[in-house]
């Protein structure tokens, strides 16, 4: 039978709401002062909408960006003089995402796209159709990327059974034939890259993602380069001091263990010196074994790790089963994919509170 | 047993012996009844449910109970008031559902797939002992309708026409079946899983029929069948690291090829 992939949004309606949902807090919507380099910005504004206030240079360039830390960089690297639009609505988990034909005209006009490929299928076969030439992979500036499994013992076999484990979770997806199509989305988006696509989780990739933006911006609108690049040092010293912060704040931890329900960490762990475990892989949504849950609680017993992190954004239930088995409590650590609805936050804010809660749950000091 | 030494493990193999029961005593009446693929319609029923509660901000979980009940009257409707074969009905509900599910959803703009699947979708490594009373309760009140209509249920399955002429309401006792069906379904999803509970309920009994002639003996060999894939295939993943749900259900399916193997066997025998 024809099942559905997973449900979406219609952006322009979502981002609408949300943008009225952000002006009724009355300025919420504006980033702190500590990160706000320019006048607050809607998280996305819809494509109708009208921009925040033409660059001096005339139209503002369009850039779309693939999901939220992108957006952010994008932003804070453009300022006024680009209008920047997040493909993945608020709330939603962007390994879901699924492109509406308003999303693929934006796709089809946009002066430059942002994105992981890997990440989001759907959004790489749109834009190997609709704007190869007009796409920047933002993976290709980063140093020391990871191997998708790095962290996960039974690497490979585990995922090839845990796609078919989809199918239990099945029609989570909306439906078994679907895995055809769908599966690459979820499991394999590691390892097909054979590369770790959650870079943006070390900041001092976000500083690089923003000079790679600042420059192919600078291509598109020359007489804005220098601000651009102002744009770019600004956000490099933000990511810079947010750096600092996490490194001051994780030197000493009673626990160097991260055990977190999705393996996104791992650029986090490594600039950290943290251990990632993940209970289910690469994928927030694989159907985790029972063989790996019981070995997550081994070792939390055997380590005495006191925390088990789960998303915003996913289902904590695989967190809570570890943390009920072992007695441990659960804290948010935010993979910052997305945020989710209403939140108020930014990268910056985010990052500190997932500090924060590593402090807490790892006994930092 | 090691296995049995984590508390999620004992709560698994709970739920895997409480499907294996439950799932193939409702699903000899859906496969006798053609309606084989029911469980995988009234789960994507149950996400208009969901649409429906995200839209108005109800409670989800009930929601999906109503709507996937709701469903399955419709279902029967169609099946006795239109002339329409039962997967043509399952069809137009499950297409329905779908539409209904995604168009609702972006509807209720903001909260997007993530949140559907944490309102539907379980894994039996994931059971919840909250999970486990849902479960209960479910069994319970199925094998209670069973004991109660079990026979009138077993008489329209067999033959709706004969059971009508003998005075049986067969549009109502249609309706309790397949809502029986679709709480089943929308209850294991939640906790088991959907592709667990709806093969569960079909294939253990497509396997027993390939061995037994009569509505019992089926409903007995496929109820052994279902409890034994759904415990040792929980275990066998355990040791082999694979999730439970499709292990169970490839389990599920090699008693369907080895009873179809020796059934055809026994004929060609018999024939010979």
């Amino acid at each position: 039978m024809m099942s559905t992939r997973r449900v979406h949004l219609m952006p322009a309606l979502a981002l609408g709401s949300v943008a009225a949902l952000l002006a009724a807090c009355g300025g919420g919507s504006s980033a702190p002062p500590t990160t706000s380099a320019e006048p607050a910005t809607p998280p996305a504004s819809s494509p109708a909408a009208p921009t925040s206030g033409p660059s001096p240079t005339g139209a503002p360039l369009k850039v779309v960006a693939a999901f939220y830390p992108l957006q952010f960089a994008a932003q804070q690297v453009g300022g006024a003089a680009v209008e920047v639009v997040n493909l993945t609505p608020p709330g939603a988990e962007p390994h879901d995402l699924e492109l509406t034909a308003q999303d693929v005209a934006l796709i089809g006009e946009a002066d430059l796209i942002v994105y992981i490929p890997g990440f989001q299928p759907a959004l790489d076969e749109a834009i190997a159709q609709e704007a190869a030439d007009r796409s920047l992979d933002v993976l290709t500036a980063i140093p020391d990327q990871l191997e998708g499994h790095d962290d996960h013992d039974h690497g490979d076999e585990d995922h090839g059974d845990e796609d078919h484990g989809d199918e239990d979770h099945g029609d989570e997806d909306h439906g078994d034939e679907d895995h055809g199509d769908e599966d690459h989305g979820d499991e394999d988006h590691g390892s097909e890259m054979g590369i770790d696509p959650h870079v943006w989780l070390n900041p001092l990739n976000m500083g690089i993602i923003g000079g790679e933006i600042a420059s192919r911006l600078a291509e598109l609108a020359p007489e804005g380069a220098d601000s651009f690049a102002t744009g770019a040092a600004t956000l490099e010293q933000q990511m810079q001091s947010l750096n600092d912060e996490w490194a001051a704040g994780t030197a000493q931890c009673t626990n160097r263990l991260l055990v977190v329900s999705h393996e996104a960490f791992g650029y986090l762990a490594a600039q950290y010196d943290l251990t990632q475990v993940g209970i289910s892989g690469l994928s927030p949504e694989a159907e985790p074994s029972p063989a790996k849950v019981a070995e997550v609680v081994d070792l939390v017993e055997a380590e005495g790790v006191s925390t088990i992190y789960f998303e915003t954004l996913v289902d904590p239930r695989i967190a809570e089963v570890v943390a009920s088995e072992t007695g441990a409590q659960t804290l948010v650590l935010d993979p910052l994919e997305g945020l989710v609805e209403g939140a108020t936050g930014d990268y910056v804010t985010i990052m500190q509170a997932n500090l924060a809660n590593v402090q807490a749950g790892n006994g930092c000091t | 047993m090691e296995l049995l030494d984590y508390d999620f493990m004992r709560r698994a193999l709970i739920a895997a012996v409480i499907v294996g029961v439950i799932a193939p005593l409702v699903g000899v009446f859906l496969v006798q009844r053609r309606l084989a693929l029911l469980g995988d319609g009234m789960g994507h029923v149950a996400l208009t449910g969901v649409g429906l509660a995200l839209l108005t901000g109800l409670a989800p979980i009930p929601m999906a109970l109503v709507v996937a009940a709701l469903g399955a009257i419709v279902l029967e409707l169609i099946r006795h008031r239109s002339r329409t074969a039962g997967d043509i009905a399952l069809a137009l509900i499950f297409y329905g559902g779908i539409a209904g599910g995604v168009l609702l959803t972006s509807l209720a703009t903001g909260t997007a797939s993530t949140a559907l699947n944490q309102y539907l979708f379980g894994s039996l490594s994931t059971v919840s002992v909250n999970d486990l009373y849902a479960l209960a309760v479910a069994a319970v009140g199925i094998v209670g309708i069973l004991v109660i209509f079990g026979k009138q249920l077993f008489a329209l399955s067999l033959d709706s026409d004969l059971a009508q002429s003998q005075g049986l309401r067969v549009v109502r006792l249609g309706m309790l079946l397949t809502v029986l069906a679709a709480i089943a379904v929308v209850v294991g999803m939640r906790t088991v899983g959907l592709l667990l509970v709806s093969a569960i309920m079909i294939v253990p009994i497509a396997a027993a029929q390939q061995v037994t002639r009569s509505f019992s003996s089926t409903t007995v060999i496929g109820l052994l069948i279902g409890v034994v894939s759904t415990t040792l295939g929980l275990i066998a993943a355990f040791f082999l690291d694979v999730p439970p749900g499709p292990t169970i259900v490839f389990l599920a399916l090699g008693a369907f090829i080895v009873l179809a193997t020796a059934g055809w066997l026994a004929r060609g025998r018999h024939a010979g």
